[in-house]
């Protein structure tokens, strides 16, 4: 068997790379809604929400945080676990940094805990998730490391670290 | 203590001395210093040069709309020109240095240009150095660069960081002087209070009033910060000022905010006006209420003995305050006949003449001002010594923000100030900034007396009101066209103290009444903003954010050198030791032709397409047909733009009955879903078709060469069949290799060589381009990167990006047979217009230098040996070029008019710009292998 390989990231107070996980694209056929939500045993949600490990990603369509069962004929899967890249983003601090790559409102009221957001972090498409205490931002494998090198700076000022 | 510094008063820290120098000459000031106050307190009242007369020029005001006392402050790489000294915080060992003078501030030659006044009046630039016209570009042009303009720029990279970010807030308020903190004060929910000044307190703070700063504790207070434009959807534009303040500091220098708020009160304040009279522009001539700052905020008497001269009783306080400070009052100037109760009480008790019904005919002086002459109602003339004339023409509310998306603002009669018209949504206004509290008793007064002397009205473009009066007389009489013709509101203060004045005089000289004339649209940045801000930390290598393969840190193990292509690093070739660029190409493509090599071909775009009406979905998009294709194979797919012009192309393979697998070029990949995505939610949203991007989700290896199935057989399970006939040429499979792990095989070649695309999830990317290096080391494997890609598809006559550059057509690529006529797509009906199937079009042809040696470039361009070199002759273009190992000589890829009728023909490839010109034979654009055989092996 081939081994994975993940680049080196600098070690960071405030910053990790998540493991890599199963994560899949699910984008539903017309009319199938509601045998999805049925195979799938949990109401999708319809605006920018997560349930249940389902992300919301569009009209129709969400990323799944763990494997789902057979869906032929309901909807289109498509493995990303590769594809996608997350970074966690912890601590006291975590919005004030992330308000300098993000052009969303992360307060409480505005990013509750099961709150979702497709934007930019400066130059490069994520995904925002909350993780319990922790943000989490995934963009596209090819861009993790500049998007933590972008990160790593946003942190600069809480976390006193250089520049990676 | 310097002359003009008072013993006590003031905000400043007189326990902290602070070093600093003006062109080039020590002084000392206080903590809470600007740099102008601690000028002032040193009696240095000449800092700048005016901009087209280079008369000397002194400090107008006390704040950001401040148009004479420009410095260049720092040196080196961190030199700011264009600086002005009044907001400029004193830190020590600031170095400034005065602007537009040679060779010294005190002696500039260019002051000459006062004698020749009359040459450089307004509109000089369309009149003169007309003649003759050869002149311009080699003589004029490069004077007038030189001499025009006030600061330099450093001309080196700016060494500081800056930063950007984005807050959100249910009320933004816009200003800290009293109205803006009551205004923070009564808020609630998120609020946020925005001031230009390092402090709180506006406008009261240089009026010597306490200012109280309590019930903030709710409010988020950013000081140093300008709020410089205001845009759609409640959207602010912000710039927070880190460090200008210190001599230096780690970390960003300044910060641009974008604020989002629900509503937004401006409480901006206003700006005062000057007066208009003669020779108003000498040093000590200032603004009342500028002069009421220095002493109160920090503890300078701008002169020893001054004259007022106002028309509003908001100046009249300037007089108990002068008083206190100790300057010697030789007179009030009030231009109202009777003057006014308040003016007359204050006067009387500071024991102080005022002169009613009088106004300054003009200011007396060289370099600094040394008299008034006033003009008493009947004309009669009368003189008074003095250092410091402080004028008041009453205040202009502060309301450029509320203009930033058209709203016009309104002339106020009683008050003979504009007011903010239309507001921007979510916004209010309070205080000043409203036109509430200013101006009373104002008498307007636009023009003072009749003297030769020249009377300013914007100080920074050295417009005064003969060049009004001339623009009148040359037609531009609309505040736009006044602006343009006479430069009056442009530069770094955007006519801040100019404008009103302007509009009023034009006004009166066209007998329109003010309301009728409007201001010039006020448009944002309120004040300058630093390139560096906007830009933020996209600078540099940071500009855009690098895309890496899954085999990039093996790739720079091994030497690599890498090509931008969009956002990806690609490897473009692997020098070995004593290669160059060229060197290694050649060996790359001679491994591949001859034995095998590999290249990652991940950053090609890949779209997963599934769904009932996958099939059809790609029948609309694509040129040719799809519902056809087998379960198992590949087709080349053409895409056009709706125009008929060629967009993209790419394989798809079908991987079941209802799932595709579409590739584009690596440079539209993100072109492609977007316009995917416009086919399917506008055009066909009936399609029951769902696609997306796994260009990061597969690492894909190209392996390529006659031994390339040798080498795959070794790493594919025993159990899976790649042979030729299991898997033909343009065929797909699903497999597993290394012992288990799920891959794609798909049989594509862009060399022309036996070859196959394997993919596998991208983590395992890189482990499986170091096993195939391992296994394919028997059979001499290499890596190749771009540049002998590039190559290998000229030799086989290949379309890619130089010849799909969106203006070539599938005729002309000679794939005009690809265009379905059974079935409707994207481009079909335009695509069949007659000229763009014309022969006569450049079509895809072959060329061969005839002397089988010298290199044709891509970008020359085709013409007959015979023909005259211009463009009537021109006959088509090379789009690709190279050397070709395989053939032993240079080739090219050109379009051609009449193309395919022409091999044999001999044609002249001429390239002007670099000096080339050769002959060249036609030939067809397949060099290498056209029967395809070794495709087939």
């Amino acid at each position: 068997m081939l081994e994975a390989f993940e680049p080196a990231l600098p070690a960071h107070p405030m910053l990790h790379r998540l493991p890599a996980r199963p994560m899949f694209s699910i984008a539903v056929f017309h009319g199938r809604e509601a045998a999805l939500n049925e195979a799938l045993g949990v109401t999708l949600p319809v605006t920018p929400r997560q349930a249940g490990g389902f992300l919301w990603a569009g009209p129709g369509a969400w990323l799944a945080l763990h494997p789902p069962p057979d869906l032929s004929g309901i909807a289109a899967v498509t493995a990303q676990g590769d594809g996608l890249c997350g970074i966690a983003v912890t601590g006291a601090d975590a919005r004030a940094a992330l308000a300098k790559l993000l052009p969303i409102d992360l307060h409480e009221d505005a990013f509750p805990p099961d709150a979702v957001a497709i934007t930019l972090a400066g130059h490069i498409g994520v995904r925002v998730w909350r993780d319990g205490d922790a943000f989490v931002l995934a963009c596209f494998r090819s861009f993790a490391g500049a998007l933590y090198e972008a990160l790593v700076l946003a942190c600069q000022e809480f976390s006193g670290m250089p520049r990676s | 203590m310097s002359a003009h510094r008072l013993q006590s008063g003031g905000l400043i820290d007189r326990a902290r001395p602070l070093n600093f120098t003006f062109d080039g000459k020590a002084y000392l000031g206080f903590a809470g210093d600007t740099l102008a106050s601690a000028l002032l307190a040193n009696n240095v009242t000449l800092v700048g040069r005016s901009f087209k007369y280079h008369r000397p020029r002194g400090i107008l005001s006390a704040g950001s709309e401040e148009p004479n006392a420009l410095v260049e402050l720092r040196g080196g790489a961190w030199t700011e020109p264009n600086t002005r000294a009044t907001v400029a915080e004193l830190f020590d060992g600031l170095q400034a240095t005065s602007q537009n003078r040679f060779p010294s501030l005190r002696y500039d030659v260019l002051s000459i240009n006062s004698a020749l006044a009359p040459l450089f009046a307004a509109g000089f630039y369309y009149k003169t150095f007309m003649w003759p016209a050869s002149f311009w570009e080699k003589l004029y042009e490069p004077v007038i660069r030189r001499a025009a303009g006030l600061g330099r720029h450093a001309k080196l990279p700016d060494p500081d960081g800056y930063e950007k970010s984005t807050m959100f807030c249910d009320v933004l308020v816009i200003g800290g002087g009293e109205a803006g903190i009551a205004a923070a004060r009564a808020a609630r929910g998120r609020v946020v209070l925005c001031d230009e000044a390092p402090v709180l307190g506006g406008q009261a703070l240089s009026d010597g009033k306490a200012v109280d700063l309590a019930g903030l504790e709710h409010v988020t207070v950013l000081n140093r910060t300008t709020v410089f434009g205001v845009y759609d959807g409640g959207t602010y534009g912000a710039v927070e000022r880190l460090t200008d303040h210190l001599p230096s500091a780690p970390g960003p220098r300044q910060r641009l905010i974008r604020i989002v708020a629900k509503n937004s009160v401006l409480a901006s304040g206003a700006i005062e006006r000057p007066l208009v009279f003669g020779d108003n522009d000498l040093p000590g001539v200032m603004l009342a209420g500028a002069v009421r700052a220095y002493i109160n905020r920090y503890g300078v008497a701008p002169g020893k003995r001054a004259v007022i001269f106002l028309n509003n009783d908001d100046a009249a306080c300037t007089i108990a305050t002068m008083a206190a400070a100790g300057i010697a009052i030789a007179g009030v100037i009030d231009a109202r006949p009777q003057s006014s109760p308040l003016v007359q009480s204050l006067a009387a008790a500071a024991g102080v003449a005022v002169f009613a019904g009088a106004v300054i005919n003009r200011a007396r002086g060289g370099r600094a001002v040394t008299g008034a002459e006033i003009m008493q109602p009947g004309g009669a003339l009368v003189s008074l010594p003095c250092d410091l004339i402080a004028m008041s023409g009453g205040w202009s509310p502060a309301l450029h923000l509320t203009s930033h998306l058209d709203g016009k603002p309104h002339w106020d009669d009683a008050i003979a100030a504009f007011v903010p018209g239309r507001l921007p949504p979510g916004m209010s206004v309070v205080g000043a900034a409203s036109g509430a509290g200013i101006n009373a008793g104002i008498m307007p007064l636009w023009h003072a007396g009749n003297a030769k002397a020249k009377a300013f009205v914007d100080f920074q473009n050295d417009v005064t009101t003969t060049d009004i009066t001339l623009a009148k007389q040359e037609g531009f009489v609309a505040v736009e066209h006044l602006k343009r013709y006479t430069t009056l509101g442009m530069a770094t203060d955007q006519g801040k103290t100019a404008n009103v004045n302007a509009i009023a005089l034009m006004a009166a000289a066209t007998g329109k009444p003010i309301a009728q004339a409007g201001t010039t649209r006020f448009r944002p940045p309120y004040t300058p903003v630093s390139i560096g801000t906007l830009a933020g930390p996209h600078r540099g290598a940071a500009f855009k954010p690098a895309r890496l393969t899954p085999s990039h840190e093996w790739a720079q193990a091994q030497g690599a050198v890498f090509i931008e292509t969009g956002l990806w690093l690609r490897a473009q070739y692997f020098p070995r030791a004593g290669e160059d660029w060229r060197a290694a190409t050649i060996r790359e493509v001679n491994t591949v032709r001859n034995a095998v090599g590999l290249c990652d071909v991940t950053t090609l775009g890949k779209i997963d397409i599934q769904g009932p009406d996958a099939a059809k979905f790609l029948d609309c998009v694509y040129a040719n047909s799809w519902s056809n294709l087998p379960v198992g194979r590949a087709r080349y797919g053409l895409m056009l733009r709706e125009d008929g012009f060629v967009m993209d192309d790419g394989t798809c393979a079908r991987l079941g009955e209802t799932q595709f697998l579409m590739t584009t070029t690596t440079a539209n990949a993100a072109k492609v879903m977007q316009h995917l995505e416009f086919c399917h939610q506008v055009i066909w949203p009936g399609l029951d078709v769902r696609f997306g991007s796994v260009t990061d989700q597969w690492a894909q290896i190209a392996v390529a060469g006659p031994h390339a199935r040798r080498v795959l057989e070794k790493i594919v399970d025993s159990d899976c069949d790649i042979s030729n006939e299991a898997l033909p040429y343009m065929g797909a499979m699903a497999l597993t290799i290394c012992g288990g792990l799920a891959a794609r095989l798909f049989r594509l070649s862009f060399s022309g060589e036996l070859a196959y695309e394997l993919a596998v999830p991208a983590r395992f990317g890189h482990a499986l381009v170091r096993q195939l290096m391992k296994t394919g080391a028997d059979f001499n494997i290499a890596p190749y990167g771009t540049e002998a890609l590039g190559v290998m598809r000229i030799e086989k006559g290949h379309p890619a990006g130089p010849e799909l550059n969106g203006q070539t057509t599938a005729h002309d690529l000679g794939m005009g047979r690809l265009l379905s006529g059974k079935k409707d797509f994207i481009g079909r009906a335009l695509a069949a217009r007659p000229a763009l199937t014309d022969p006569a079009r450049p079509t895809l042809v072959g060329l061969k230098p005839v002397d089988g040696a010298t290199m044709l470039r891509a970008g020359s361009h085709l013409l007959r040996p015979d023909a005259a070199t211009v463009a009537a002759n021109d006959e088509g273009w090379v789009s690709s070029a190279a050397f070709s190992p395989t053939l032993g000589h240079p080739i090219a890829l050109a379009m051609l008019a009449r193309g395919p009728a022409r091999h044999g023909e001999t044609i002249r490839v001429y390239d002007p710009v670099r000096n080339g010109d050769t002959l060249a034979q036609v030939v067809p654009p397949v060099f290498y292998d056209p029967s395809g055989s070794r495709l087939h092996a």
